[in-house]
């Protein structure tokens, strides 16, 4: 799962280690407008259904933020 | 058009289409959707391909698209303008196919800019004694620069109470002379980044380096803060702004956008 986490981010900005940043979204080093790119790969790969209520910057804000997303709406079923 | 009254209303609209590739402008977070809500503020138009979500304003409507294909057909509002705004990063190749097809639907491109941005700008310049913070007292005088400096529909125009608590944020810098307001320089704190939403100065000073020191106060205090960047969008045609930014400090960092607005039909602007 973090493998393809990370590769869907690499693909926004290839010029990050995103293994080391913990404040993706509060540095404003993922764009605003990257969000929206970035919950359509997630929901695509992961056939998840993030919606407008998950719109939360710390659920983006690191990977592990993002992939405690993932386990919890896969949880959720 | 019909109004959209909670979160469980919108989720059920929008989450269909937030899959990959899914046309979109939406840039918005939870806590501005909820705002919205709060106010009431939020309508939507469905259409065969997708969503079209309005975010109501004091002057015009705020729109933001999700479509699964750029070929569908729609009516737009016509008691007033309808603007919006495309961002893209400068290499993105359906930025030119997007742009045409709303222009196609009646929407001009009235609002080319670009993102620029500067991490360490220039301080050369001392501080000036005539620039400091806004003052309550200048609400109405920083508003009527705003005013008569930016676009009325896409210059994200505040209101008297939105300009009044940025003053009170400490997110308003003034130049003046003699009480006279010469120029302004409206931010916004976001994380570590400062970003400048309005910089204006008055026809009558211009060209006397009063947007210069009002970059180099707000330079100061970002070094003060500990802030890391200063961001901010200029129109891609105002080559006077641009020179200005990047003699600053400022360069592009590979973001435009397009502010495009559509008229009713009936009206004259």
């Amino acid at each position: 799962m973090e493998e393809k986490v990370l590769a869907i981010l690499a693909a926004l900005n290839p010029d990050v280690d995103f293994t080391a940043e913990t404040n993706l979204i509060d540095d404003d080093i993922l764009d605003s407008f990257d969000i929206i790119t970035l919950v359509g790969e997630l929901n695509d790969t992961f056939k998840l259904d993030i919606g407008p209520q998950h719109l939360l910057p710390e659920n983006f804000n690191s990977v592990t933020a993002i992939i405690n997303l993932i386990k919890k709406l896969q949880a959720e079923g | 058009m019909q109004k959209i009254t909670d979160l469980t209303q919108l989720s059920g609209l929008l989450s269909p289409f937030l899959q990959k590739g899914v046309f979109t402008n939406n840039f918005l977070m939870l806590p501005d959707y909820e705002k919205y809500l709060s106010q009431g503020l939020l309508y939507y138009t469905q259409t065969e391909t997708g969503v079209l979500l309005f975010h109501r304003r004091h002057t015009h409507w705020q729109l933001y698209y999700f479509l699964k294909r750029l070929n569908a057909s729609f009516a737009l509002p016509q008691d007033k303008p309808t603007v919006m705004e495309i961002v893209s990063r400068a290499n993105d190749d359906s930025f030119a196919s997007v742009l045409a097809f709303w222009e196609k639907n009646g929407f001009q491109n009235r609002l080319p800019r670009k993102r620029m941005q500067a991490f360490a700008p220039q301080t050369k310049l001392a501080p000036a004694r005539e620039v400091n913070f806004a003052r309550h007292g200048d609400a109405k005088a920083v508003l009527e620069l705003i005013k008569a400096s930016f676009d009325p529909y896409l210059g994200c125009i505040p209101t008297q109470a939105e300009i009044e608590q940025k003053i009170a944020q400490g997110e308003v810098i003034c130049c003046k002379e003699a009480d006279k307001l010469q120029g302004v320089l409206e931010f916004a704190r976001k994380g570590n980044t400062f970003f400048i939403w309005h910089l204006a100065v008055s026809p009558q000073f211009r060209r006397q380096g009063v947007a210069r020191k009002l970059l180099a106060f707000l330079s100061a205090l970002m070094q003060r803060e500990g802030k890391r960047k200063i961001q901010l969008w200029v129109q891609t045609t105002n080559l006077a702004a641009r020179k200005l930014y990047e003699q600053s400090g400022f360069h592009d960092d590979g973001w435009e956008s397009a502010g495009l607005l559509y008229l009713p039909k009936t009206r004259k602007e």
